[in-house]
């Protein structure tokens, strides 16, 4: 597979995302994938161009957020575990990525969907200091805190008003969030 | 570029549904898997099932990771499950920890299923083929080892996985010469002397050559199987046989760990018909070897075999067959250089007191070892009012030492001990019952294993005995059948054993242990079903504990060297419920697994040893260690250190002598270590036992190889001069002193042949017989049987031993004999003085001091004459030369020539010691010369080089092996050259002899005449 199909398989990527396009974008990630297998990129070896990583970063972040918009949370989960290597060497990638903020905060907040309470602290753990002062993260951060306090009326606040919530995918995943955490609270009292 | 930090989104590809994905995952795993081993941990089930989907394209990949994982868990038999299922993924020629591991848990595994199905091949149940997986990697393993020329490595692990096609293949691929890039081995070869590299046929036969050499050792050592063994070794010789230009030596070697009496007579027979200059020369030495390595019943297949040919070197051959070439020669090198110290004998004389019996017998024993074989009999000359206080067994063990002294002194034994022995006309004038019995023992001491000529007249003393019957008729009988004992010994003579077995059934105590312990020497080593039934049973019968633990140690003689045959009686033995028993099972253990070191007898002994009820059985079963580890002495310091702290003082015994016999010789400071706290345990035979391991340990050490010897010497001296020591302990330190400086300082105790590496049968059987003197005195000649001398000898073909110099690479001091006590002149002017302080008049005083200053004088010249006396233990002159000198002298006439050559070097060696004065040990690095028939120790061999150059060169390639060498003489047999002459061409009238004779014959002597007490 040569270069140039590859790139204009990742523009036709781009643009049905762009026009979302969900079904179609995936149906084109996996051969995409395999793809960038071929080339050595799906995973940021020693080997790899350098250059390249950055289309494969995005291509894979596209990846994430159609599988949140297909409400599909395993993929989500395996397209996060897959871009983990490209943000742990975000100084050697350029351009960074303007989305790396959004994804973390997606993940963290499907970690609290599935009160893996655990998972999400560690994940936490790893970010740098400054992260909950990024309006992605903090949507989480925040929620849980409420969650922990009981504050659940400024939860339901958070997750229902289209207006507090950072990003449409967020309001997809609060959906899904809140019957969780409806279920669990049913669980608590 | 920074790498991974972590696996997971690896992982996570392997969840993708697409598998070319997950082919791609498990490649980078595969990369990644030692330094993610702990996440990857996490998905190990994913990759299994991935391994066992049949649809997946890459199984044996996921088996590859799969056992990285588990390796990296240290699950090793998982590891290696899938490794194997990895197949040829699993590369065998990447040199990490992870495949070095998991192969040599390959080979592990592969051995051991390989030798269970080799061990126990008669079970019913089927035989379970091994993992074809398994196979295949040792398979490989083994052509990557064959294609790199590292046959060892291949043939080490053939040897374990009973593949005698492997080995084969390995040596043929050596003949043909796979080794074509190996240049290391090039060189090495070249320097062994195969001249020209484009020899190179020749070259690789000598490189396969010494392959079946490392085999052949390699079985020797490690093998524990004897059936496997054997088969190893019969292949082996098939292989040499087919070579062009075989190396005799190494069939015959293997012939004689085969017992393979006919095939070695064979050999012999071939050389000698093919009756060229070195095929003789050949067939000499291989004589000599087996003479020295075999039993008698093996050398008589052998002569047998023989006899038959016609060939001009037949008579020459069966000559030295007989024996008593070697007998001769080797009494001619401990006559010759005997630097018995006889000072020490006459003061350890001096300070025990000979009413005593046990101190008489101990310096008897001391005086007996002391001179073991170097026929010195002039201490009881000397001393014949001491010996005249010999009562009873007393006289017994004095006339038996007679024999130790003159061991191998087959020409005069016989003439010797006439004056003592019973005879029919002065028997009931002449002497004793107990000085009968003694020299009838004695004779067989001077025949061992060489009895042919004295074996009659032993017999009918036996019958004799039995007809005349009494109390007295015992002692004879007694010595007669250790007589018996010794000279048949492993003969396999049935009349033997039959008139013996007429001995036992008389039950009478005493001649029945005799009989009992010679029944087991005569069939030494046969495993005759028939004599070990009578000998059970009737020790089962008889009232006499003496005889049954005659019969003990007999039944344990019939099974020496029987290893796992032996296995069913060990068992009944140790089954039994007299302890005596038992006693004698331990020693079958030990004797028929002597040497083997095998763990099975090991575990068994060490129970035994801490479990039996009774103390002689526990202490016979740590003695017993030392024989079965005497090939691995390093092993048993370790192994009794606990034992030698026991509470019990029959264990700790028993670890001293297991410490003695494995360490024999060696000067091993880790067995010294335990044994000299032994020397101050408060339980006396104890120490009797440390004293005596320790010279067994210390035997010809001097302080430049052991730097303890001179205290140790000190110590024997001090517990015999000790008022308030033990008897027993006094004992020991006079067998000590004894032992230390046996056979006029010229013998080692070595338990292994030097020239074959096989078991001395002689020196174990010895020293087996020896450890009953706990029981009973006179069994302690046994130990001269031990005994071997240390020396080179080369001989020529015509059994002549020419007078030349060999070359060792060592300073003369290290390998010297201990230096002599000194005597004690200094107290001379010390007496002077103590005279004068006595004195009170002035005048005196002057006159006295005047007298004083004269004596001081004399003193002085006196010293200094005893220190020239002394010259010849004086480092910095040329031993050697020293030694020989006043025997060439002697000798021969025409060896001033080489005495002027001799004079001339030692000149030039002066000259440069001169200028190198101040760098003494520069000098000291360089060697010196050594003459043919001196003492050369085991541990100097290695410094032992032959001159090309030189007349004389040994046939034989010299193996660090000492003994006799048949040497090649360069110039021609016509061409007159010096030889020394054996002490029994010496002895010849003087018409038959070419030149006069030097040595003394030795009279015999009487101290019979004041005895009658």
């Amino acid at each position: 597979m040569s270069q140039k199909s590859f790139e204009t398989r990742a523009r036709e990527l781009a643009s049905a995302f762009a026009a979302k396009d969900y079904e179609r974008c995936s149906h084109l990630l996996p051969p995409l994938k395999v793809v960038l297998s071929q080339l050595n990129i799906l995973v940021p070896l020693l080997s790899s161009d350098l250059g390249l990583l950055a289309v494969a970063r995005d291509i894979l972040e596209i990846g994430a957020l159609t599988a949140i918009f297909l409400r599909d949370d395993l993929l989500f989960s395996r397209y996060i575990a897959q871009l983990s290597p490209f943000y742990a060497m975000k100084d050697k990638i350029h351009p960074p990525s303007s989305n790396e903020k959004k994804l973390i905060a997606l993940r963290l907040l499907l970690l609290l969907s599935k009160n893996d309470i655990a998972e999400f602290h560690t994940e936490l753990e790893t970010l740098e200091d400054e992260a909950d002062k990024d309006v992605y993260i903090r949507y989480p951060v925040m929620l849980e805190r409420w969650l922990m306090e009981g504050s659940y009326d400024k939860v339901w606040k958070a997750t229902t008003q289209r207006s507090e919530v950072p990003a449409e995918e967020f309001a997809i995943f609060a959906d899904v969030s809140i019957a969780n955490c409806g279920g669990t609270q049913n669980r608590w009292y | 570029m920074a790498a991974l930090t972590s696996a997971t989104s690896l992982l996570a590809l392997l969840d993708e549904p697409d598998q070319s994905l997950q082919v791609y995952a498990l490649e980078n795993l595969n990369q990644l898997a030692d330094e993610f081993w702990a996440e990857i941990a996490d998905y190990v089930t994913k990759i299994e099932e991935l391994y066992e989907d049949e649809h997946f394209p890459q199984s044996k990949l996921a088996a590859l990771v799969a056992s990285k994982v588990y390796y990296n868990l240290a699950e090793f038999d998982q590891s290696m499950h899938f490794a194997l299922a990895a197949g040829d993924l699993f590369d065998l020629s990447v040199k990490t920890e992870y495949v070095e591991t998991i192969v040599s848990k390959c080979i592990d595994s592969y051995i051991q299923s390989s030798q269970e199905a080799f061990d126990a091949p008669r079970k019913d149940q089927p035989e379970v083929a091994p993992d074809p997986n398994l196979v295949d990697v040792v398979e490989r393993m083994f052509s990557r080892c064959i294609e790199e020329g590292e046959y060892k490595h291949a043939i080490g692990v053939a040897l374990e996985a009973r593949r005698l096609d492997t080995i084969e293949k390995c040596i043929n691929h050596a003949f043909q010469g796979g080794l074509t890039n190996g240049k290391s081995e090039d060189t090495r070869l070249l320097s062994d002397g195969v001249n020209g590299i484009d020899d190179q046929e020749k070259k690789f036969e000598v490189a396969g050559a010494e392959l079946i050499n490392y085999v052949f050792e390699a079985s020797m050592a490690l093998v524990a199987n004897k059936r496997w063994r054997d088969e190893v070794l019969h292949r082996m010789v098939e292989l040499v046989e087919r070579l062009h230009n075989p190396d005799y030596f190494t069939v015959a070697k293997i012939l004689v760990h085969l017992n393979a009496a006919e095939k070695a007579g064979q050999l012999l027979l071939d050389l000698i018909t093919e009756n060229t200059e070195s095929s003789l020369l050949i067939a000499y030495q291989i004589a000599f070897d087996l003479v020295s390595s075999t039993s008698q019943e093996f050398l008589a297949k052998v002569v047998q075999m023989v006899e038959g040919s016609s060939s001009p070197g037949t008579a020459q051959a069966l000559k030295i067959l007989s024996g008593v070439p070697t007998l001769d020669i080797e009494l001619t090198f401990l006559y010759d250089n005997n630097k018995t110290d006889l000072l020490i004998l006459n003061k350890t004389k001096d300070t025990l007191e000979a009413r005593n019996s046990i101190f008489h017998n101990a310096v008897t024993f001391e005086n007996a070892f002391l001179h073991a074989g170097t026929t010195a009999d002039g201490f009881f000359r000397e001393n014949l009012e001491w010996l005249s206080r010999a009562m009873n067994w007393s006289k017994f063990s004095a006339t038996a030492a007679l024999g130790v002294i003159h061991k191998g002194n087959l020409s005069q034994g016989m003439s010797l001990l006439r004056p003592y022995l019973p005879s029919d006309s002065a028997s009931q004038a002449g002497g004793s019952k107990y000085s009968q019995g003694g020299s009838l023992y004695a004779l067989g001491l001077v025949f061992a294993g060489h009895g042919k000529d004295v074996l009659e007249f032993l017999r009918n003393n036996i019958r004799e005995g039995s007809n005349s019957g009494g109390q007295e008729a015992e002692v004879v009988q007694h010595g007669a059948a250790l007589g018996v004992g010794v000279a048949g010994m492993a003969t396999c003579d049935d009349d033997i054993y039959e008139e013996l077995k007429n001995i036992l059934f008389s039950d009478s105590a005493i001649a029945g242990e005799a009989a009992g312990l010679a029944m087991g020497l005569v069939m030494l080593g046969s495993g005759s079903e028939k004599a070990l039934e009578e000998m059970l049973q009737y020790a089962h019968e008889t009232q006499h504990e003496k005889i049954i633990r005659g019969l003990a140690v007999g039944i344990a003689l019939l099974m020496y060297g029987k290893e796992e045959a032996a296995d069913t009686l060990i068992d009944q033995l140790l089954d039994e419920q007299d302890p005596t028993l038992r006693y004698g099972g331990i020693f079958t253990i030990a004797l028929a697994y002597c040497g083997t070191g095998n763990n099975t007898a090991i575990k068994r002994l060490l129970h035994v040893a801490v479990s039996d009820v009774n103390d002689d059985v526990r202490r016979a079963s740590v003695m017993s260690l030392g024989f079965i580890l005497f090939r691995n002495p390093t092993a048993v310091p370790r192994m009794v250190e606990l034992l030698s702290e026991s509470y019990n003082p029959h264990v700790r015994y028993g670890a001293a002598l297991a410490l003695g016999i494995s360490c024999a010789g060696t000067g091993l400071s880790e067995a010294i270590e335990l044994l000299e706290p032994m020397l101050k345990d408060p339980t006396d035979f104890v120490r009797q036992g440390a004293l005596i391991s320790l010279a067994m340990i210390y035997i010809q050490q001097n302080e430049k190889t052991a730097p303890k010897v001179a205290s140790v010497r000190k110590t024997f001296a001090k517990v015999i001069s000790e008022k308030h020591e033990d008897a027993m302990a006094k004992f020991g330190a006079a067998l000590a002193q004894g032992i230390i400086d046996a056979g006029g300082r010229n013998v080692t105790i070595s338990l292994e042949n030097r020239q074959t590496g096989t078991l001395n049968m002689k020196a174990i059987v010895g020293l087996a017989v020896f450890l009953q003197f706990w029981y009973w005195f006179p069994l302690t000649c046994f130990l001269s049987l031990s005994f071997t001398p240390t020396a080179i000898i080369g001989v020529r073909s015509d059994l002549k031993i020419p007078e030349f110099s060999f070359f060792c690479n060592a300073k003369p001091s290290k390998f010297d004999y201990p230096p002599k006590t000194e005597e004690q002149t200094s107290k001379v002017p010390e007496k002077v003085a103590t005279a004068v302080l006595s004195t009170t008049a002035r005048a005196k005083a002057r006159a006295k001091k005047s007298e004083k200053e004269k004596a001081e004088a004399e003193a002085e010249a006196e010293a200094e004459a005893e220190a020239e006396g002394e010259m010849e233990i004086d480092e910095k002159e040329p031993p050697a030369a020293t030694e020989e000198e006043p025997v060439k002298m002697e000798v021969d006439g025409t060896a001033k020539e080489h005495e002027e050559e001799a004079e001339e070097e030692e000149e030039e060696e002066y000259d440069e010691e001169v200028a190198e004065d101040e760098i003494e040990d520069k000098k000291d690095i360089k060697g010196h010369k050594i003459q043919n028939m001196s003492r050369v120790l085991p541990a100097q061999l290695k410094y032992i080089s032959f001159s090309r150059d030189e007349r004389f060169t040994p046939v034989k390639k010299f193996r660090l092996s000492g003994g006799i060498l048949v040497v090649r003489d360069n110039v021609g047999l016509r061409v007159k050259a010096p030889f020394i002459k054996t002490v029994r061409e010496r002895n010849l009238p003087p018409e038959e002899q070419d030149e006069e004779s030097e040595a003394p014959v030795p009279e015999p002597f009487d101290y019979e005449t004041d005895t009658e007490l």
